[in-house]
Parts: C-alpha cells; sequence; structure tokens
C-alpha cells in the first residue's frame, strides 16, 4: 500500500469538496437545520399543557357539589389548562377546541357521598394513540390528587372514595395502535419522498448528460417538458400509491375505517406535486450529489413539521407557519381525517384543494425556471 | 418541412456578441451562408464554434448582434426554425438505459413525426444509413464510443430537417464509414439541404464547399478551400490556417505530421 497514492485520493477528495461549497455546507449546516428543528420540537413538546373543558352536570348533595370542587381545584393543577366552553364540549373535542373534556354525571355528589364507585368520563379524539395514553393518564393522576384532598375536607369522608375514568373516544378506540395512527402519514410521506428524489435526479441527469440540450433544439416547449415528465412519473406514482395502500391495509393491516379510493387519491395528488417540485429544485442543482442535498433541506422537515411526529398545535409559532406552507401538513391531515376518522370528501376538500393548488403552482413554477438557453 | 422565408440565405449573422462572464465567446462575428451548401466550420479548441451553433438553433441568448435562420429570427420565431432543423450535439448526449431504436424513436416523435407507420419506416431507414439496424435493439450503454456518435446523428436527420447542425460529427467515426457520412452529407446537399458542419479534420474540410475560419470568436477567413489556400499563399489548408491565426507553419518537412489544427 503506497502511502502517497492514498494520499493523493484524499487530497483529490479535499479539493473536490473544497470547490463544491454547497456540499460543504451541508455537511456542517444539515446537522445544526436538523438539531435545532427537533431542539426545538422537542422542548415544546415538554411544556406542553392538557387543555380541557369541564362539563359538570353534577346536581350536588346538599351543600356540597363534588364538581364544582374538582373544577375549581383542577384549575389550579400544574400543566391543565381549564377552557370555559359553553357549547357542546364534544363537539369542542371534536375539532380540537380542547385536548380533552371531563363530564360529571348528575349523581357525582351524592355518589362520592355514599362512597359508591364513581365513574368519570373524558372524552378525548383519539385517532393519535400516544397522545390518547398521555391524557388519561395524566388526567388521572390530577383528578386522584384533588379527590384525594377534597375527600380530606368532607366532613365524615375518611375511607378514600372509589373514583374511576373512564375514556370515551370520539375517533379510534383504546386499542388504535401506534401503526394505525402513522400509517397515513407514513403512506404520504412515502410518496412523496420516493418520487421527488426520483424525478430530480432524473431530471438532472437529462441535463448533465446533454440530452436537455438536444431536446431543447426540438420545437418542443417548456411546459410539454414539464408536463411529460409529470405525467410519466405520475403514472408510476399512481401504482406505487397503489402498492403502498393495499400492502398497508392487507399485509400490515392496518386499521381504517374511511374511503380507500379517497386515500389513493390524496397520495396521488401529493405525488404530482412532488415531481414538479423535483423538477424544479434540480436546477438549483449541477450535480447527482448536490440533488441528494435537497433531502435533508427538503425532505425532513417535511417530515418533522408536518404534524406526523409532533402534533402542530404544539409547536412554536414561527414553526407552525412553516408547517402551514408544507403540502405535507395538508396530505398528512386529510389521509388520517379519512383513514381514522372516517371522513369522506366533503371533509377533506380544503385539504384537496390545498394539494391541488400545490401542484398547479409547481407545474407554473418548474415550466418558469426551466430554460431553453444553455446559458 | 418549413423551408423558411422565400429564399432568405440559410444563415444571417450580424455583429453576433456573446459573452460568458470574462469570455467573450462570440466577439461581433458576421456570417452569411447560402442553402443547399456544406459549410465548414475551422478554429482552434474554444473557438467559439459550438457557441455558434448553439446561438443558430436559439439554446445560446445573443449578448448582441442578430440571427436570421432560414429567413427567422431565432429570437423570436425560435419554434420554427428548430423545427426544420437537426443539432448534431459535440457529445454524445443519448437516453443510455434506452436502445438505440427507442433513442431514435423519442427524437422523430418530438419532432412531430405522429404517423406510426411512416415513423417506423423513417427509423429503419436512417439506422440503415448509420448501419445500426442489426443493432436496433441494443441499449445506448453497451455501444462502442463510434457507434454512439452514429446513432446522434440518426436521431438528428431522422426527421429530415432543411438544415443540419453538426458539431463535429465523424469523432470517433471509423474512415470507412466516415467516407459513407461526407458522402451522404454531399447527397443531402445536393438535394438542397444546408449543412453547417465544425471539424478539426482536414481532409473534411476540403469536402466543404465553403469554410469559416473562426479563432477566438471572430471570423478570420471565410472562402473555398482554394480561396483561402490561395489567400495565404499556401500549398495545403493546414498550413494557410496556421498562416492566417497568425501562427508561423512547421517547416514543410514536418507539416505532414497530424491533419489536425494546431492551438
Ligand atoms: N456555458 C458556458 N459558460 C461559460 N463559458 C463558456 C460556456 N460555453 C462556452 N464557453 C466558453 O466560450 C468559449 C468558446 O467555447 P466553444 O465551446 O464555443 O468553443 P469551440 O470552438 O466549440 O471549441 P472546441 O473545438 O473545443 O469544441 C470557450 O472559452 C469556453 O470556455
Ligand atoms: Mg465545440
Amino acid at each position: 500500500m503506497s502511502i502517497a497514492r492514498t494520499l493523493a485520493v484524499t487530497r483529490r477528495i479535499i479539493n473536490q469538496l473544497r470547490h463544491d461549497r454547497r456540499t460543504l455546507g451541508l455537511i456542517f449546516g444539515a446537522p445544526i437545520l436538523l438539531l435545532g428543528l427537533l431542539g426545538y420540537l422537542l422542548r415544546s413538546e415538554e411544556n406542553t399543557s392538557l387543555t380541557l373543558a369541564i362539563s359538570n352536570q353534577d346536581a350536588g348533595a346538599g351543600v356540597v357539589n363534588a364538581g364544582q370542587l374538582l373544577t375549581s381545584k383542577l384549575k389550579q393543577s400544574v400543566g391543565i389548562v381549564v377552557k370555559d366552553i359553553s357549547g357542546d364540549v364534544r363537539e369542542a373535542v371534536r375539532n380540537g377546541t380542547v385536548d380533552a373534556a371531563l363530564v360529571f354525571s348528575p349523581t357525582f355528589s351524592a355518589d362520592l357521598l355514599a362512597h359508591r364507585p364513581v365513574a368519570i368520563t373524558v372524552l378525548l379524539e383519539g385517532s393519535n394513540p400516544s397522545q390518547t395514553g398521555g391524557a388519561v393518564l395524566q388526567l388521572q393522576r390530577a383528578v386522584m390528587q384533588v379527590v384525594a384532598s377534597l375527600s380530606a375536607s368532607v366532613p365524615g369522608g375518611t375511607a378514600p372514595p372509589q373514583v374511576r375514568i373512564n375514556p370515551d373516544l370520539i375517533y379510534g378506540s383504546l386499542n388504535l395502535k401506534p401503526l394505525d395512527y402513522f400509517a397515513p402519514a407514513l403512506i404520504g410521506f412515502f410518496a412523496f419522498f420516493l418520487i421527488f428524489v426520483i424525478t430530480c435526479v432524473s431530471f438532472l441527469r437529462e441535463r448533465t448528460q446533454g440530452t436537455m440540450e438536444r431536446l431543447f433544439a426540438s420545437p418542443i416547449t417548456r411546459g410539454e417538458v414539464v408536463v411529460g415528465y409529470m405525467l410519466g412519473f405520475g403514472l408510476f406514482a399512481m401504482i406505487q400509491a397503489l402498492i403502498i395502500v393495499l400492502f398497508t391495509t392487507l399485509v400490515l393491516q392496518v386499521n381504517y375505517t374511511g374511503n380507500l379510493f379517497l386515500v389513493f387519491l390524496v397520495t396521488l395528488l401529493l405525488a404530482i406535486g412532488a415531481v414538479n417540485l423535483g423538477i424544479f429544485l434540480s436546477s438549483f442543482a449541477r450535480t447527482e450529489l448536490q440533488a441528494v442535498q435537497f433531502i435533508p433541506l427538503v425532505i425532513a422537515p417535511s417530515f418533522l413539521l408536518s404534524g406526523l411526529l409532533f402534533p402542530v398545535k404544539d409547536m412554536p409559532g414561527w414553526l407552525q407557519g412553516v408547517s402551514d406552507v408544507l403540502p405535507m401538513t395538508y396530505a398528512n391531515s386529510a389521509l388520517t381525517d379519512i383513514m381514522i376518522r372516517g371522513k369522506g370528501l366533503l371533509d377533506v376538500l380544503p385539504e384537496f384543494g390545498v394539494l391541488l393548488l400545490f401542484a398547479a403552482l409547481m407545474v407554473v413554477v418548474a415550466s418558469l425556471t426551466l430554460r431553453r438557453e444553455v446559458a | 418541412m418549413s423551408s423558411g422565408n422565400g429564399q432568405a440565405p440559410a444563415v444571417e449573422v450580424s455583429g453576433l456578441v456573446k459573452q460568458f462572464g470574462a469570455v467573450r465567446a462570440l466577439d461581433g462575428l458576421s456570417l452569411t451562408i447560402p442553402r443547399g451548401i456544406i459549410y465548414g466550420l475551422l478554429g482552434p479548441n474554444g473557438a467559439g464554434k459550438t457557441t455558434l451553433i448553439r446561438a443558430l438553433i436559439g439554446l445560446v441568448r445573443p449578448t448582441s448582434g442578430s440571427v436570421q435562420v432560414m429567413g427567422y429570427n431565432v429570437l423570436t420565431a425560435g419554434a420554427q426554425v428548430r423545427a426544420g432543423s437537426g443539432y448534431m450535439t459535440q457529445s454524445p448526449a443519448l437516453y443510455s438505459e434506452l436502445s438505440v431504436w427507442e433513442n431514435v424513436d423519442f427524437s422523430a416523435r418530438i419532432f412531430g413525426l405522429t404517423d406510426g407507420g411512416k415513423r417506423k419506416e423513417r427509423i429503419s431507414q436512417v439506422l440503415q444509413l448509420v448501419e445500426l439496424d442489426q443493432r436496433a435493439n441494443t441499449p445506448v450503454s453497451n455501444l462502442s464510443g463510434g457507434m454512439r456518435q452514429r446513432v446522434l446523428l440518426a436521431c438528428t436527420l431522422v426527421h429530415q430537417p432543411q438544415l443540419l447542425l453538426l458539431d463535429e460529427p465523424t469523432v470517433g467515426v471509423d474512415p470507412q464509414l466516415r467516407y459513407s457520412f461526407w458522402r451522404y452529407f454531399r447527397t443531402l446537399a445536393d438535394s438542397g439541404v444546408t449543412l453547417i458542419v465544425s471539424s478539426h479534420v482536414m481532409d473534411e474540410a476540403e469536402r466543404c464547399d465553403r469554410l469559416g475560419l473562426m479563432r477566438a470568436g471572430k471570423l478570420l477567413a471565410e472562402g473555398t478551400a482554394a480561396e483561402i489556400r490561395a489567400r495565404a499563399g499556401t500549398a495545403n489548408l493546414e498550413d494557410a490556417f496556421l498562416q492566417l491565426s497568425g501562427i508561423t507553419p512547421l517547416p514543410a518537412s514536418d507539416s505532414g505530421g497530424g491533419d489536425r489544427i494546431q492551438q
């Protein structure tokens, strides 16, 4: 083994990277970007509090209204924010105004005083199993603490009361597994990611191998190239979407309640956006190496900020702003709505609209950035 | 196939300038090329031959100057110019995963050969011409360098363009096939097609009807091979070009050594 030859290779690599500022920037900058994002997301996850609505139907027992007492005590609990909801608490949970709602039954005080077992109903949205589990635990702990301190102050009540938390999920069920929750978002993510990378690299290759120059020496227009690419890769995106949907439902046995055709449609729409995003971004890369660098810069933020891992509403404000412009966010929300909440086309129409708009915008932007001239 | 506006010359370029950062690739070049001839573009590496050809087809936006091709202004009527032209790039730009046939077929479709039967017939024709009809189904990645060059020529000819822009078309092609290429170029010119061919090979230059010698983005000399030899007062073209470029020709005893222009 020759040291000189080995070092010659090393030296060449150093020189190549020195000339490729973008790759250098990525090697040093991307970890900061990604760790920074994760840091923000995890930090904000730490101090999120549970917003709670309380529906107190407790008729009270004599002077005592345990429901009221519990409510005022819960308002002082750490990590819990009680929101006053005037209307239907179920609706508030459904539309995400609150994370959960407690319902005290009319006989709540009476049952407590009579040392009968009491069940407090907790209404939860239910589509995200890990959030559901966390909320139930947190409420259980808070309620038990409050009840214990209350029973100490109630005259004659010495035996600890038997209070049970009874979760009531609007969507899904308690045996919804994390995979069931992640599946919809993962379906969208893979379609987007793979189609984006493949289009971006093949378009770039057209430029580096010189076929683009020949293509543009023909009467073909930029729009024809972009739409042609879109249809070509769109076909494969369609087959891919079909395979993903069938595999997750048939082989992985993911629980879903909604319409599979809608799932397919959302995935396809997202993939078409990805094709054109790939074409658009390929004009900002000179080599395949630089094209691959769009993965940490474009795809990873999509993954982290689209609400797949971290709920968008718990993110710091500026990250929510970023999340709002990511097509993945809308695909995620639509796919979760369809697959877990069993919603129909009309309910996810806004998300469809955004995805369609994104795809259309990308076709235009990709066509406009494409240059006939080599220089 | 569009033959352009009336009987305007194939190419009319005037005061053409192309600046690439600090490099002036074309420096106020003016040139007229009549139809139906083979026009040879000669000049050392970096003279601006490729840039000129690209400007003719609208792939390079001129910094200043005007470009008329087949009577059309390339900036405003580029689509017409491109529809009637065939541009063979200097590097063999092909889709390496696709077969020979698929590459030529793609070019044919892009240039509007929509009739399936006629297209097939035409593709077979050009593949025979470049002697690759036996390799129609071979992926381009499995071809030799010269064979790729031949596929590229087939792609360029398939739509029967009236103007051919050939950037060093015979690089890597064996002498026998080169000979038949040039015979075919002559047939095309005789049928009214205009060919602009860049080359470094002197015997090819001799086959052109007219020659333009470029250097540093300018046209140094122009005319038939005989005119250029006479003007330089030399016995062969190579010496004439060296002379006109301001480089003293090598002593006569050494000049037979290569058939390429020395930088
Ligand atoms: N896209 C580009 N960007 C920057 N400079 C360029 C570009 N294309 C060409 N040039 C420069 O313009 C000059 C002319 O280049 P051109 O390719 O036209 O030369 P050529 O006559 O075709 O040479 P060769 O015989 O080597 O093919 C060269 O100095 C080259 O570096
Ligand atoms: Mg060249």
